[in-house]
């Protein structure tokens, strides 16, 4: 705490108003733009909606396949974020707590993945899951997100893990607990804070993608929610207001998400950061 | 002892637990999959505007037991990204894929699309128009399924307050378009893209095909009517007659619609759209006009390929025999404003009186000109182009140097695609 | 069958093995495997439009691509976008942070506003800011005008540098609400008689920010910076459709997409991607080396 005076406190709240604001103008315009219809969003940018109508929300949802497309995104988004967390927290536990060999290079080699541009191997990457069968399936694209989300889970949750007193640990060991128990009932519980942080930067990455379900995924069936937005995307399309409709339907799960998710996030957050 | 062994008992029932929800996750993926994948099933990929309506392909499925999913992409790029990388990795994206001509050079070289001379019947390649452009060295990579030429539309109203006729030239276009922006009547009169298509357009009507016979370039000669485009463009934006916006937001046609200005690249059948009051506020005025000059233009047309790695050629072939039928060809035009290939019903159509702006149209039939896109380098020249005119519409440099720039840039590549 | 399992899963080399095992198998095929023979393609002449004449080069593409005029202006981009992305994202995260970490009502509100821009997806991000910057009939220009800041339309993405500040200030928009969070974790470790004390002791605001807030969080500011740089270097969604292969804004990823999607020259891709992927690696690298001389190992 900063401790600031009245005066200063004025500022504070200025600033953040002004902050917030720049926040929602495009969130804003989405909104207003979902509800317009095509001739209003160029004539009048600017303006209300004149006649507001759930009109293309309801052409949106069925041009683009939306409930197939959240259901498909939900999928893979939870599959693989549960996939990842729980993984890289197993990985991050042996680095950080059994010695081995090579110890240091095995962190380093797991946080190798950061550095490549997934979409540059996208080649390489469509060989392999071509080979495996797994081009056109959900479980491909879950995979390659287990795999992803590696690196950056690991890089924090071995840190946070690094942070945890070892004595509650030999404690445990002391009273003949076995390994998994300890990782399981003691050490995870206790870096709680850093698991939702791996969760939802994960859970965010994968449902925002786009480039993996767009080479990946052919059947509309499979589609997940970015694809279905992106037809109305092209240069050349000119149906703005089905396009904002869609907008607004596919960022609205998340945002819900966050309201309800935000409050446990940042709190989680604040109950033992990085030290 | 036994607290221990019963905290080993619900350790182990947890993770079985989450095991047991991941099998489960992972069974109902894949059984989707099984269900779906029982019927015949074709998978057509296009982008919104070749994409038939849901009634008309639950008849297609009645009428021949296939099942047709449709992969929309929005974007032309897009499209072409999945079926290279695919065609990379040696599947086919898509058993159908809508080839848009700009794409055709590409596709075919690169081994994505079959030929389809054996397939193809030649009664039906008879009925239909634009053939020639889908074929390479004789051999057919696709079948076409809507004809598109490049043209101006405008708004006559203006015209009719400037009490002046359609410009025949260039030069009287020129100053025509002066008078209206002095007059304060539209602020930027012309609405074209900072991009390679403004320059065709205007290139090509002047006279200057771009490319002979060898595709070596034309618009480097002295004087050629690819560096006078190119001058004229570059004053069009110079002068304020084009809007500075155009340069980074390409996409012409909206600020036509909108009414912000008078003349319009459009392409044939954009009055479908110039002229409902739904979507522009230009309508009813919207008219076409032959091309300044020469008159030449160029054509965008589609066309519906196999992909060279797809199992069901013959069904493929089959839904794009369907496609090139009346019904959908009707369709393509009510819902999308794209001219059937199919030759007996675009002419149907004209009996019909549907096609507005019919007699302009025909005229400017008469002055197509073939663009290179087979070549498989054409889509890199033209990214090239786009890429070249944009700094040139920003001042960066000179029409010449973008005229010489390009020219370079196509010897080169023919020279890597030798 | 079942108690050998347990056996294992309870013993600590057990349990070691049977999780190190798999994933560095499972990140060898997903992360290696596709590195390895990226760098066998950008050893090779490959155009997916001529694929037969697929042949081996050497290193020819490298020193091609770093001969290219294109690829110094695209370095140059790229470096101008970072260098801004990280001042512009750790300023006003710490600032934000700093802010959001004093009580005032209204609080949980304004926390769960400030993460919301992190939620949009990019390819969706950088098609709402085009809107917002038409020219033609944009947002923006239409709340400037009204409130009476600008007397015409502007085109707010003609200028070149303009466009790119454009991309980088959507960037920021969306990737500052992370960092604002992660920051503000770490303000709030700090405990609050620390401060108390420091100001007993004479201290005022700005010398309570630089000698014991700065110090405390520079572990967590240390992996912002880091994060900050390896995602705005590998922006590419939000460019691509805000404003597409523009040149204004042809960062080295921009400029690696045309090279191998745009342009079919997968080989040349290839090569280009494997030197954006050890420059960031040497950058993730001694980042992270610094890092571990505050926390051991």
């Amino acid at each position: 705490m900063l401790k600031l005076c009245k005066r200063e406190k004025i500022i504070v709240y200025i600033l953040l108003v002004i902050y917030s604001s720049i926040i929602l103008i495009p969130f804003f315009m989405t909104i207003m733009n979902s509800f317009k219809s095509m001739r209003e969003i160029f004539l009048l940018p600017f303006s209300l909606p004149s006649h507001p109508s759930f009109r293309n929300f309801i052409d949106a949802w069925h041009q683009a396949n939306m409930g197939n497309a959240y259901l498909n995104s939900a999928l893979i988004a939870f599959t693989s974020v549960i996939g990842t967390t729980f993984i890289s927290s197993l990985f991050a536990y042996a680095i950080s707590r059994y010695r081995f060999p090579f110890r240091r290079q095995l962190y380093m080699y797991s946080m190798l993945g950061l550095a490549f541009p997934a979409r540059l191997a996208i080649i390489p990457v469509f060989l392999m899951m071509k080979s495996l069968g797994l081009i056109d399936t959900r479980l491909g694209l879950i995979i390659i997100y287990i795999s992803v989300g590696i690196p950056f889970s690991v890089f924090l949750l071995k840190n946070f893990i690094d942070g945890v007193p070892l004595e509650i640990e030999e404690a445990a060991r002391i009273d003949g607990a076995s390994a998994w128990m300890i990782f399981w009932r003691i050490v995870l519980p206790l870096i709680r804070p850093a698991l939702a942080i791996v969760a939802i930067v994960r859970f965010v990455g994968v449902w925002n993608d786009f480039f993996f379900p767009l080479i990946f995924i052919n059947t509309r069936s499979k589609a997940t929610i970015t694809l279905a937005v992106s037809i109305f995307f092209g240069e050349y399309s000119n149906t703005w207001n089905l396009l904002f409709a869609s907008l607004t339907l596919a960022i609205i799960p998340i945002l819900i998400l966050f309201l309800i998710f935000s409050k446990q996030f940042i709190s989680g957050m604040t109950k033992g950061a990085i030290k | 002892m036994d607290k221990k062994s019963v905290l080993r008992k619900k350790k182990f029932g947890l993770g079985l637990r989450l095991s047991l929800l991941l099998i489960i996750a992972v069974v109902v993926c894949s059984s989707f999959v099984t269900s779906v994948m029982a019927k015949e099933r074709l998978i057509y990929m296009a982008p919104p505007w070749g994409v038939p309506s849901k009634g008309l392909l639950k008849e297609f499925e009645a009428q021949t037991g296939i099942e047709v999913e449709v992969t929309t992409i929005g974007s032309d790029k897009a499209l072409r990204d999945k079926v290279m990388t695919a065609t990379a990795g040696g599947i086919s994206a898509a058993d159908v894929i809508f080839t848009g001509i700009t794409n055709l050079g590409v596709f075919a070289s690169g081994g994505s699309i079959a030929k389809l001379n054996e397939i193809a019947s030649p009664d039906l390649l008879k009925g239909l128009a634009g053939v020639k452009q889908f074929t390479i060295n004789g051999n057919l990579y696709g079948i076409p399924i809507y004809q598109q030429m490049v043209m101006i539309d405008y708004d006559s109203s203006v015209l009719k307050k400037m009490g002046a006729p359609v410009p025949k030239t260039w030069k009287e276009f020129h100053q025509l378009c002066r008078e209206i922006k002095e007059r304060g009547i539209k602020k930027y009169p012309i609405t074209f893209g900072a991009r390679a298509w403004s320059w065709y357009l205007i290139a090509l009507s002047m006279g200057d095909p771009l490319f002979d016979e060898n595709l070596n370039p034309t618009f480097d000669k002295p004087d050629s009517g690819g560096l006078r485009a190119m001058r004229l463009l570059r004053d069009f934006f110079k002068e304020g007659l084009i809007s500075p916006e155009r340069i980074t937001n390409v996409n012409p046609h909206p600020a036509f619609w909108a009414g912000k200005a008078v003349f319009h690249q459009a392409w044939q059948g954009s009055l479908a759209i110039s002229n409902n009051p739904k979507k522009s506020k230009v309508a009813p005025y919207a008219k076409y006009m032959l091309l300044p000059d020469a008159h030449f233009t160029w054509g965008l047309p589609a066309a519906l390929s196999i992909s060279r790695f797809s199992r069901k050629k013959a069904e493929a072939y089959n839904f794009i025999v369907w496609f090139t039928g009346e019904k959908v060809q009707r369709y393509l035009y009510d819902a999308y404003g794209m001219y059937p290939a199919n030759k007996k019903v675009f002419a149907e159509l004209g009996k019909e009186g549907k096609i507005e702006g019919y007699d302009v149209m025909a005229e400017q039939a008469k002055f197509v000109r073939s663009i290179p896109y087979q070549a498989p380098w054409y889509t890199e020249f033209e990214n090239e182009t786009n890429n070249t005119i944009k700094k040139m519409a920003r001042g960066e440099i000179s029409p010449e140097e973008a005229v010489k720039h390009l020219a370079d840039f196509v010897y080169d590549l023919k020279k890597e695609y030798e | 069958m079942r108690n050998k399992l347990e056996k294992i899963i309870n013993s600590e080399k057990g349990l070691a093995y049977l999780i190190l095992v798999p994933v560095t198998v499972l990140i060898f095929f997903m992360a290696y495997l596709p590195v390895i023979q990226s760098f066998r393609f950008s050893l090779m002449y490959y155009n997916t439009r001529l694929p037969w004449k697929t042949h081996f080069v050497g290193l020819h593409n490298y020193f091609r691509i770093l001969s290219e005029p294109a690829f110094l202006s695209a370095f140059e981009r790229s470096a101008y976008f970072v260098i801004i992305a990280v001042g512009l994202i750790l300023s006003i995260a710490m600032g934000f942070a700093l802010l959001l970490n004093e009580r005032f009502k209204g609080r949980s509100v304004i926390r769960t506003l400030v993460i919301l821009p992190w939620a949009i997806p990019p390819v969706v991000n950088g098609f709402m800011w085009k809107w917002l910057l038409n020219g033609d009939y944009g947002f923006l220009n239409g709340l400037l005008y009204q409130l009476g800041f600008i007397s015409t339309y502007h085109p707010w993405l003609m200028h070149p540098l303009a466009a790119l500040n454009w991309a980088i200030l959507t960037f920021v928009w969306r990737f500052t609400p992370f960092v604002t969070i992660l920051l503000l974790g770490a303000l709030q470790s700090i405990p609050e008689e620390v401060y108390d004390s420091a100001k007993v002791d004479g201290a005022n605001a700005r010398t309570r920010f630089w000698y014991i807030t700065l110090p405390l969080i520079r572990p967590m500011l240390a992996i912002a910076l880091i994060v900050i740089m390896i995602y705005s270097f590998t922006v590419f969604d939000e460019i691509y459709t805000l404003t597409g292969l523009d040149p204004a804004t042809k960062t080295l990823m921009m400029y690696d997409y045309e090279l191998a999607f745009e342009r079919g020259q997968f080989g040349l891709g290839s090569a280009l991607a494997y030197m954006i992927a050890i420059f960031m690696f040497l950058m993730a690298y001694f980042y992270i080396k610094s890092i571990y001389k505050e926390v051991e190992l």
